[in-house]
């Protein structure tokens, strides 16, 4: 929904902040040249003064992970559950509610929102980009809805890209190994003049897939390719147009009739699925320093869900000003509007009705970033109204308070609301099943009545930089939930079926459970992460992250929730990283990451440890050997989806080869 | 059992990260007040141009503002902005502009060039005639391509070159105060 990055956040409190930091035009030209001045990469420094939880992954931090997807860096950030279900499919969750089907996030790639309307989930195998070409990845903790809008609930993922100016020239990369048997990719990028650039690339790989057993079938790796495009062009000295494209295809035929639970369902993977968007932006920058900036995007999805196919439309527009009004106040105005068409063809086991919706979401939203005592003290006050086409309009403020004592310190405070939208799965969705234990058939049913799911979020945290090589960030969170999906059992007080529902049992043969917002929850915890320069080229950095949940039913709601759509998230999970530079260009990337018991004890906490070598050869390519899951054969990292049965991944060893020109 | 085996297994990994870097963490742990690159250079551009005589041609007229052109990076033009806001420098108002090519520079009296490719550098001093413009970059070879001042950060400080040859061609003169705290280069372009 949003295009604006926790960048331009830091740009606009930049200005305010010089003067806080040091009146620099103040001083003799000799005290200026004594002044100590920090590293410009040192992302935690330039986000010291932003009021929340955020963790930035940069682009040399992806390209030493030497990950192919998306899913396997955020593993990096705090407050972030990563696990990987099955060869292409991820559960990918911040600070709780985990699952395949988590949708209580939001996940941005160039402003572009990649949710999928479908389910509110992000489908991680399907938005696969260029891992070369990212600039870096922000990660922001807690809700963010007054900026970012629907879906920012738990957290948000902002990928940002670097511009076609910053990849001028070209990059082939193959790797290969054990688990992923192939990822081959290339990148060409030009300056056309001064005022413009472009780049192209395409990518080609076999995602490996894993094993129920360790001894059973291997399924076979999963083919993908996609290719894209972007163009930017600065059509005066103060308006920059951007134009991307990509285009992206999945084919597999493989399906598997897979017994689990004592449930025998048919495990397919996703098939034959093809994807594509183009996007659009402008901006514009007057005089004063003021930005202007409108977006457009229009997101095309063709899913084979085996059981079901779906094709997703989405277009969406969006608008935002920053104004510096006086020295105290940088307000950003915005709004948009998206539409989504859905159109399903179902079959007798899993099918939507109706079986095409379009949805429509509107928004308008103001945040000023107000300076109450120079140097010290701001406040961040915003708040976004967001009207649904089938649900009425929520409201999602936000107040943030930002005290920085020194210039290394700095706590911040924030309360704020957001709210997840309903999806097609919410409203429409059929499916009829048979529960284990339970003698008679239920059909799952989506409801027209489903509303929002609303979260009231309260954070405070602290960043402290002890010197320029030692940093620690720490982070606490109360989230309150209510109105959280679940299915509601015609059931009397006494448990029995209500007449109503035997009535209907005669008429549709299954019992029907309808889609209410009949669960509330609370998750609390905390993150905390510390970053120490040894020397220059040898950092270690280290976080623990921590999530306590609880939920509970309203009355006649049902506990069927968790077997249909359960959630998981370690109660504790801690890492340790390490990156050293050596001489004659050899490199080395070490992980050790801890995730804890799943709560109830449905999956034993795991250990694991991730590696990279790399080395490079002049000054145009890289060698690369690296490990994955290295401690045991065969890593279980999620229990069991709906319609999904956990794998087993495998060890990864792979080698890579890189080369630019 | 298993389990326990690699749950030690991990902490003894953890002991190793951390031998060898656990003593110097805080011996030098005063907290650092200091200022971000950016901050830096939106400073070192106010500092310098208190230093630097222009030729009469350079202000159209007398009360004409005294023009930064920041090309490049946008913070460094934000920085600047905040800091030169109701300042003025011999008698001139102050105004920050950002420049999205190199024609734009021309009627500027300090351009600011940020980190580029050599490449680009070439086509710049190519056309280059020299009019009144401090032109202050930070890439390795500027100076010696033809540039003015170069700004680098060395073991987190401010540095830098002045070619005062370049300067000259652009009838610029740098007060000797300056001169002090600079490395003296030339480039070999010689006078035109």
């Amino acid at each position: 929904m949003g295009t604006r990055s926790i960048s331009r956040l830091v740009l606009l409190l930049g200005v305010a902040l010089l003067s806080r930091a040091q009146d620099l035009t103040s001083l003799s030209f000799e005290e200026f040249m004594d002044i100590k001045v920090s590293s410009v990469n040192k992302t935690p420094q330039k986000l010291s003064r932003t009021p929340g939880a955020v963790f930035v992954i940069t682009g040399d931090d992806i390209r030493r992970s030497g990950a192919g997807s998306l899913p396997e860096v955020l593993r990096m950030a705090p407050g972030v559950h990563v696990a990987r279900i099955s060869g292409t499919s991820w559960a990918v969750g911040i600070r709780g509610f985990n699952g395949l089907y988590s949708n209580k996030l939001l996940v941005m790639i160039d402003g572009r929102t990649v949710y999928n309307g479908l389910f509110s989930g992000v489908l991680w195998s399907e938005n696969l980009i260029m891992m070369d070409d990212i600039e870096r990845i922000e990660v922001i903790r807690g809700p963010g809805a007054t900026m970012w809008g629907a879906n920012a609930v738990s957290g948000v993922i902002n990928v940002i890209s670097k511009s076609a100016r910053a990849t001028d020239g070209g990059i082939a990369g193959i790797s290969g190994g054990s688990f992923d048997p192939v990822r081959a990719r290339v990148r060409y990028g030009k300056k056309i003049n001064d005022m413009s650039a472009w780049r192209a690339w395409a990518q080609y790989s076999l995602t490996g897939q894993t094993q129920l057993s360790p001894g059973g079938p291997r399924v076979s790796p999963w083919p993908t390719a996609l290719a894209g495009a972007r163009l930017e062009v600065e059509t005066s000295p103060n308006d920059a147009v951007m134009l991307e494209g990509q285009v992206y295809r999945n084919t597999s035929p493989v399906s598997q009739n897979v017994t689990s639970g004592g449930m025998a369902i048919i495990a397919t993977n996703q098939s034959g699925s093809t994807n594509g968007y183009l996007m659009a932006q402008w901006e514009h920058t007057n005089r004063r320093g003021d930005v202007s900036k409108l977006q457009f995007f229009d997101n095309y999805d063709a899913l084979n869900g085996g059981m079901f196919t779906a094709a997703v439309q989405t277009m969406d527009v969006d608008f935002h000003h920053t104004i510096h009004a006086g020295s105290r106040h940088s307000l950003i105005l915005g709004g948009g509007g998206r539409a989504n068409d859905i159109s399903t063809v179902g079959s007798a086991v899993f099918s939507f009705d109706p079986a095409h919706s379009t949805y429509g979401i509107f928004n308008a939203y103001v945040q000023d970033d107000w300076t109450l005592v120079r140097d010290r003290l701001s406040v961040e006050l915003g708040a976004r109204v967001e009207a649904f086409s089938h649900v009425g309009s929520a409201l999602e403020p936000t107040a943030k308070l930002m005290w920085t004592p020194t210039a290394g310190t700095g706590y911040w405070a924030s309360f704020s609301r957001a709210v997840r939208t309903p999806a097609h799965t919410d409203f429409a969705v059929r499916v009829p099943l048979t529960v284990p234990g339970n003698p008679l058939p239920i059909e799952l049913l989506g409801s027209q009545q489903f509303r929002p799911e609303v979260l009231d979020a309260a954070e405070v945290g602290g960043r402290f930089e002890v010197n320029r090589k030692l940093g620690f960030d720490v982070s606490l969170f109360r989230h309150w939930y209510s109105g959280l999906h679940s299915y509601q059992l015609p059931l009397n007080t006494d448990g029995s079926i209500t007449a109503s529902a035997l009535s209907s049992l005669a008429e549709s043969f299954a019992i029907p459970a309808i889609t209410v917002n009949g669960m509330n929850g609370i998750n609390q915890g905390g993150e905390a992460t510390a970053r120490y320069d040894i020397q220059p080229g040898w950092q270690v950095s280290g976080s623990y992250s921590s999530l306590f949940s609880m939920t509970s039913y309203r009355t006649g709601s049902s506990s069927l929730n968790s077997f249909f759509v359960p959630y998981y998230t370690p109660k504790h999970q801690w890492q340790i990283r390490t990156s050293r530079d050596f001489e004659r260009a050899w490199s080395t990337d070490l992980v050790l990451r801890r995730t804890g018991d799943f709560p109830g004890h449905a999956l034993p906490g795991y250990t694991q440890v991730d590696c990279r070598i790399a080395k490079r050869a002049g000054d145009t390519l890289e060698f690369s050997v690296s490990g994955t899951n290295l401690l045991r054969p065969y890593q279980q990292e999620f229990v069991g989806q709906f319609l999904y049965p956990a794998g087993l991944v495998r060890r990864g060893i792979e080698a890579g080869l890189h080369w630019s020109f | 059992m298993l389990q326990r085996v690699h749950s030690k297994l991990g902490w003894l990994v953890v002991a190793l990260l951390l031998a060898g870097t656990g003593a110097p963490v805080l011996a030098d742990g005063k907290p650092a007040e200091s200022i971000s690159e950016d901050q830096a250079r939106a400073g070192f551009l106010y500092q310098i141009a208190q230093y630097v005589q222009w030729p009469g041609a350079a202000f159209p007229l007398d009360g004409s503002p005294l023009r930064f052109c920041i090309m490049g990076q946008d913070s460094v033009a934000a920085n600047l902005e905040a800091a030169v806001r109701g300042k003025s420098i011999q008698g001139h108002a102050l105004v920050v502009m950002r420049a999205r090519e190199i024609t734009h520079l021309q009627g500027c009296q300090v351009a600011y060039i940020g980190p580029v490719r050599e490449r680009a550098l070439r086509d710049l001093f190519d056309t280059w005639m020299y009019p009144p413009v401090l032109l202050v970059g930070e890439s390795s070879r500027f100076t010696e391509m033809g540039g003015m001042v170069n700004l680098a950060f060395t073991e987190g400080r401010v540095s830098f070159e002045i070619n005062t040859a370049a300067a000259e061609r652009a009838g610029l003169v740098f007060r000797s105060q300056l001169l002090r705290f600079a490395r003296l280069v030339t480039d070999h372009r010689g006078s035109r």
